[in-house]
């Protein structure tokens, strides 16, 4: 039977790591991307140290990712793009929102409408989004956290994210930012949140496990490249 | 004359959905309580007309507390409605869990072959189990 890989790309690195890794075996989890916050470049050696050690454990893959705060996000983006797997940004405020969207980067921008009334993207974001391949998170967690009316608002400016991402055709995730193994769940249960915002079926499955796989495998590409552009390849 | 309705043909009748869940949890779940927490849920997110359209049924004579899988029945168009609340569904009785759905079918039939059964080898060579289920189970 042919089954779709699900990903999960934002699992927070300080947390239980075993039982959350153990707890995505149970789920069927193809991968899951453990994020570090970045404080420091010593701190990253020791964080794909682990990340390294961890492979060896598990048969999950494991995506080693680093999520970035502040304005200034784009100049240490491209001091540690060839560290790690996957960039995210810590979104809510318009403008790193927008800089994450125009950024290549970075491959994820995080709840983008943390803090707001707004959902924190315009038609002017997506479009960027689109055309520098930046996913846009729904973060599960917010709604998992949130209860009654607090629950509501945050659906629908979820909602609104979804419907402007499918106007434009930007790309979208849905992550649950877990940070102890209760909050992990199923592939299935991650698209269910995208599809009843009103993505459709298909874009939310394909959202949650043909796009993640494909930045991944994309960017692990690059990370082998000496040079930008060029590849070796060994006689045998 | 008896006060009771003709079957309504198939073509009359809605389709369903028979969705499998599975139950993450340290401890057995009593099934009063696993109904009362898939309703109060339903109706929190989802809204009581919403869930009334669902056409919801809970099979309690399917659920084993100690197998942790349960059944329900739904419209075809509202299965991902179903899987978002319930995987929205954190404790149960002041428990924390996880529920994850297993799989959909067609028919009741279906649904307990491929995700209920206990699956033995020895069932397979036998016979009593056709070989498509089995397969899914291992």
């Amino acid at each position: 039977m042919l089954e779709r890989k699900f990903y999960d790309l934002d699992v927070v690195f300080e947390s239980d790591r075993e039982a959350i890794l153990k707890r995505a075996e149970e789920l069927e989890i193809s991968g899951i991307c453990l994020v570090h916050n970045y404080k420091s470049e010593p701190e990253l050696e020791c964080y794909i140290k682990t990340i390294n050690e961890l492979r060896k454990t598990t048969k999950i893959d494991i995506i080693s990712g680093v999520k970035l705060t502040g304005e200034d996000m784009e100049s240490t983006a491209k001091k540690i793009r060839r560290k790690v797997e996957i960039i995210l940004a810590h979104g809510g405020n318009y403008n790193i929102n927008r800089l994450a969207c125009s950024s290549d980067y970075i491959d994820i921008l995080c709840h983008p409408e943390l803090g707001r009334r707004d959902c924190g993207l315009d038609h002017i974001c997506c479009k960027l989004a689109k055309e520098h391949n930046t996913l846009i998170e729904l973060n599960f967690k917010e709604v998992l956290k949130s209860e009654g009316s607090k629950r509501v608002k945050e659906l629908f400016l979820m909602k609104e994210i979804v419907r402007l991402c499918m106007k434009t055709s930007a790309p979208f995730i849905v992550n649950s930012a877990a940070s102890n193994p209760w909050e992990l769940k199923g592939g299935r249960e991650l698209s269910a949140l995208s599809c009843t915002l009103g993505a459709g079926l298909y874009p939310s499955l394909v959202s949650n496990s043909e796009l993640p796989e494909k930045t991944v495998l994309e960017n692990r590409k690059k990370m082998d490249m000496p040079l930008r552009g060029v590849q070796i390849k060994y006689d045998r | 004359m008896i006060d009771k309705l003709a079957t309504l043909p198939s073509s009359f009748r809605e389709k369903k959905r028979y969705v499998t869940f599975r139950i993450i949890s340290e401890n057995e779940i009593d099934p009063k309580s696993l109904i009362k927490a898939l309703w109060k849920n339903l109706i929190n997110d989802i809204g009581v007309i919403e869930v009334a359209k669902t056409n919801f049924h809970f099979f309690t004579e399917l659920y084993e507390p100690s197998e942790k899988k349960f059944v329900v029945r739904c419209l075809p168009g509202e299965v991902e409605k179903i899987r978002l609340s319930f995987a929205l569904i954190t404790e149960i009785e002041g428990k924390p869990v996880c529920l994850a759905s297993i799989g959909i079918s067609g028919t009741m039939r279906a649904s307990k072959k491929k995700h209920l059964q206990k699956l033995t080898i020895g069932a397979y060579k036998m016979g009593s189990v056709s070989p498509s289920p089995t397969l899914d189970g291992i």
